[in-house]
Order: C-alpha cells, then structure tokens, then sequence
C-alpha cells in the first residue's frame, strides 16, 4: 500500500511539471510569434529595397564583372549567400542565380566534353578559353572569380566538381576521388615540362620506385595520364600547351 | 624575356605615367637576369624597367596574368606577370629567346601589391586598345579634333568609374539593411532554439523559410526546411516528367550533373541552382515518378529509372558474352559514357553479380560464379 501511495505522489509531481512548463513554453511561444512577425515585416521591408535595387542594377549582373565581385564581397561581409536558395530573394528579384547557375551548366558542359581526354582535369585557363568561345554573345567578361563560386555551387551535384592547385596552375577536377598530394606534385612536375611526366623527373623527387608506380597507375587508371608505350612516357592532356 | 623591347623614348598617346618603384630585379621565368636594381615604371600601356644605364620596356598587352607571391625570410615579394607569345613584329630588344612564358619582378625595398592592383586595374582598363591614332604633339591641324576625342574617350570612362562607385555605394547601402536583417533573422533563430519543447513548429518552418530566403546558409535550415519542401515536391515532378524519355535512352541511368544541364537549358530563364535540383531528385520515388536517386559510394548522385535491374540483367549478360570487361569496352559496347560504365561496374559488383580482376592493362570485370548453383 505504501509503494502504490509513493508512486501516486511521483506521478502528480511530474504531472505539475509538465503543466507549469507548458504555461511557459505558452508563454514563449507568444514571444516568439511577436518577434517572427517583426522578422516578416522587415522582410517585406527589404524585399521593397532589394526590388528597387533590382530595377536599377539587375543588367549590371550580367555585364559588369567589378559589380558581381563587389556584390558578392558585400553579401559573403553580412553573412548571406546570394546563391543559397533558387527561392530567395536574390535569385527571385535581382536574378544573380541566372548569371552563376548558367555559367555552371556550361562549365559542366564543357567538363563533360573534354573528360575522354583529359580524365576530368582541366587548367582554369583552358576552361575559360572555351567558355568564352561557347556563348561568344554575353560572355566576354567571365573572371575566375565567377568560375570558382560557379563550382562552390556546382560541388553538391556528386561529380566532384573542385578546384585544385598544381604549382601555380589552378585545374578544376570534375570527377569524384580526392587527388593525394603525390598526385598533384607528380602533375606540377608534368605542368613544368609541357604535360609530359617521365619516372626519371619523378625519381629526382627522391620518390622511392613504389611511390612512383603506385602514383603513374592511380592516374593512369582516372585517365588524367596517358602512356605511350612506343617511348615510355607518360603524358597529362590537360596540361598540353 | 624576350618579350622585352630596348625602350623607347617616345609616349604613346593617351599614356599616363602610374607608378614609379626602385629597385626591382627582373626574372626570366624562374632563373635571375643581369637587370638587377633597377627602377619600375608602370604606364598605362607598358611596364619599363631602367637602371640609368639603360632602359626596357614590356608592353602590357602581353601580360595575361599577375600573380603575386610574398617575400620569404630569403627572397623578396615578387610580382609574376604571365605573358603572351612573344609578337613578332616587336621592336628588338635585349633577350631573343626564352624558355620561359613568365617574367618575374622582384620588388627588393616593396610595393610589390601596390604594383599588383595596379596593373591588374591597368589590365581591366585597356587603354592601349582605346588610344588615339596620332601621337601627342604639335599638330594644330589635327590636333583640335583629336584632343577633343580624347578628352571625350576620359570623359567617359570617368563617367563609367563614377556610375561604378555610384553602383558600389548603392549595394553598400542595400547591404546595410541587409546586415539587420541577418541580426534580427539570427537573435529569433538563438531564442526558437531555446524552445527545446517544440523543434518543428510552424514558427520555426516560417523562420526558416524566411532566412532561406534571404540567403543565411544555415546547415540546420538546409537539413530540415531544405529537402521535403513543396517547392522541392513540384519540382521533382516537373524534372521526371522531363526525364522519363531522356531516361530510357540512357540505359536507365543520368548522373545527376547531366540532369542540371538538362533542366535549366530546357528553363531558359529563372533557372534552379545545382542544390534545389539535387533536394528535388531527392523526392523521387519509383512508385510515383517511376525514377530515384541513387548514391554511390563514391559520391557520385545518379538518378535511376525503374528499368534498373533489367539495366543490370543486361549488363551482366553482355559480359558474359564477352566473357569479360573493362569500363572502357563497356561503355563503348553499352554505348554509354565512361563514367557511368565504371559506375555501373561497381553497383554490379556491390550487389555481388560481378567479380574484379585488376591487372597491368587494367580492370576487368568477369560474372560472378561463385554465387551460381555448382553444376552437376
């Protein structure tokens, strides 16, 4: 009897809890409605802002690419991503999403294109050169800033869109599978010698003959390298000149 | 370095005098030259290099790029100006040959991102393009005329540099308001996660819809308001009406990049960036839309008709016929491209109807017999 009274009593005293704590969550809650209407009502506010903006700066996206790179400065210094969302404000009224999400189609694109060649690397400058000659009308201004934000965004698609560094080259690899730093010592040494990469340059290195195999055959096997048997040499297409 | 010409006294027209920094060093490529300590010049149209003794000139409109790397506790900043081939019809200069497509200038007593800015400003701005035909001098015939071109080519392009900083100010002006937005968005976000009681209320679906809108790259917004969403829904239906046909001539399968391209080219305008296109392949089913994504491990996002397993019966009876192949024979025989080939190989593998066999000329994928019943 005196187990079931004791039971009794804990039941009620968590019973009182809940009750109190749902009064304030009540509370809380009105609270919170006040303040997320105060949030859609300077929402509307911006968005008259942003809308007036738009009027007269929208072409400027497009043509001016001093203006893009102020404006993305300006966006990243209060915290938003103008790119974060098709639906957002940005996209919606000032139409910056048209200008990088068409940029990134061709990009794709132009990867797609050349990856029987060169296995999915590409130098930033030959990337630019075809962009250019692919839609010759409106494009004539692409800096590789706009390239890299185009690829920050395009990296969620799964196909390992990102930029690496080989010396002082920038290449965009467009195929999953992290390239090792062997990898892109063996391709700065390829870089240095016009795309051709030979076992002796990388025993130069100091690279033990394992290193240097298990390397030549990772790339190989992505296709970055090719070999030519008749001469044993290996070559980089995507660093040709 | 053979893009160096001996200078010339003569100013261009239009040229404008810059910048003046002594002590530079010129490199050829990677390798040190004998124009040590000498002092830069930047004009409008070219680069000149002078120690007293003599004098040389680059023209800028070889320089396609400056890069610039900082001084190290042995080197001094430098100033990498990768150049163009050399032109030539260019007027004769110190160096006739070079291995090298980059100058490097050494900057011994700094200024080396001064010089930087500059020329990558000279560089935006062109104004050997723009110049006029005549040189400056004493042609009162023609003179008049051209000087008021000139005067009118500045006019203008101050005029742009003005409806620029006017432009900049406006952005800077939207941005304030901007920046209490992101305040206001971000003190409410703090308190309605206080709320541990009530994680998926209306308010906070309406909070995070708001910041999504202003662009907060929230990861918890992303999570639970980016995926599922109605937006999300309408478009997954629109993309597998557009895919259903594409699809069947693919073999069944298109990485999810080829479904971007697709989509937006088919939009034209308002297109839908590579994230809202992956949140609404996530809203395929196969019983629906009659296609899903699909992950492979290595990252790699496909999406997949419901005609993959007979994709797969396929595949596995091509290799038999062929007793066995590599990605490069199956994606030419499946006419499919390499990528998904590989891709395939390896989904045949994991779902264990395939065996691997690496070799010097590559790997090979055989039907696996270990699974089969032993015969007799």
């Amino acid at each position: 009897k005196q187990w079931y009274q004791r039971r009794v009593r804990g039941i009620g005293a968590v019973k009182k809890q809940h009750a109190a704590r749902a009064k304030l969550s009540q509370k809380g809650t009105d609270l919170a409605e006040l303040q997320l209407k105060q949030v859609s009502e300077q929402m509307e506010v911006f968005k008259t802002q942003l809308e007036e903006f738009a009027i007269k700066y929208k072409s400027e996206i497009k043509k001016t690419p001093e203006f893009r790179a102020h404006f993305q400065m300006m966006c990243s210094k209060i915290g938003v991503d103008p790119l974060a969302s098709s639906k957002g404000f940005w996209a919606q009224l000032l139409g910056v999403g048209d200008f990088y999400y068409e940029l990134g189609v061709q990009i794709v694109e132009v990867c797609l294109a050349t990856r029987p060649i060169n296995g999915g690397l590409i130098t930033m400058e030959e990337l630019c050169l075809r962009l250019e000659k692919s839609s010759g009308k409106t494009r004539k201004d692409i800096r590789s800033d706009d390239i890299n934000r185009a690829i920050a965004k395009l990296a969620v698609l799964g196909d390992g869109f990102t930029v690496v560094k080989v010396g002082k080259q920038q290449l965009v690899q467009s195929v999953p599978g992290e390239l090792s730093m062997d990898h892109t010592t063996a391709l700065d040494v390829a870089a240095k010698h016009g795309g051709q990469l030979t076992v002796e340059e990388l025993e130069r290195l100091g690279w033990p003959d394992l290193r240097i195999r298990s390397t030549l055959d990772n790339l190989l096997e992505q296709s970055m390298v090719w070999v030519d048997e008749v001469n044993s040499t290996y070559w980089v297409p995507a660093l040709f000149k | 370095m053979d893009r160096w010409s001996w200078q010339s006294k003569t100013t261009k027209a239009a040229e404008e005098k810059k910048s003046h920094i002594p002590s530079v060093r010129l490199y050829n490529g990677d390798d040190k030259t004998e124009f040590d300590k000498g002092s830069l010049e930047i004009t409008t149209h070219r680069i000149i290099w002078n120690d007293g003794r003599r004098g040389i000139e680059l023209p800028l409109k070889l320089v396609v790029r400056v890069d610039s790397v900082e001084a190290t506790f042995t080197k001094s900043a430098k100033v990498v100006l990768t150049l163009s081939p050399p032109d030539h019809a260019r007027d004769p200069g110190p160096v006739q040959t070079s291995k090298y497509d980059f100058v490097k200038l050494s900057f011994l007593k700094g200024g080396h991102l001064d010089a930087k800015a500059l020329l990558v400003s000279l560089l935006s701005e062109k104004r050997w393009d723009k110049g006029v035909v005549a040189m400056k001098g004493p042609s009162s015939l023609m003179g008049g005329g051209l000087v008021h071109i000139e005067r009118q080519i500045e006019s203008s392009r101050a005029e742009t540099d003005q409806s620029l900083n006017a432009a900049f100010r406006d952005i800077d002006a939207l941005m304030d308001k901007g920046k209490e937005m992101v305040a206001l968005a971000e003190r409410i976000t703090v308190k309605l996660s206080e709320k541990a009681d009530s994680p998926g209320g209306d308010e906070t679906l309406e909070l995070k819809s708001h910041l999504l809108s202003i662009g907060i790259s929230n990861p918890v917004t992303r999570e639970t308001h980016g995926t599922g969403t109605k937006y999300h829904a309408s478009l997954g239906d629109e993309l597998a009406r557009m895919l259903r046909a594409p699809l069947q001539q693919c073999g069944g399968v298109m990485s999810v990049s080829e479904v971007y391209c697709r989509y937006n080219r088919a939009r034209g305008v308002a297109l839908v960036s590579p994230e809202d296109v992956v949140n609404a392949c996530k809203t395929l089913t196969p019983a629906h839309h009659g296609m899903e994504l699909k992950r492979f491990s290595s990252g790699v996002l496909v999406v997949e008709g419901d005609n993959f397993n007979s994709v797969m019966r396929t595949m596995v009876d091509t290799i038999t016929k062929n007793t066995c192949v590599s990605a490069l024979t199956l994606s030419s025989i499946m006419a499919i491209p390499l990528m998904l080939a590989r891709e395939r190989l390896m989904a045949g593998e994991q779902h264990g109807l395939l065996c691997r066999d690496e070799t010097e000329e590559g790997i090979f994928f055989y039907k696996n017999l270990f699974v089969e019943e032993p015969r007799g």
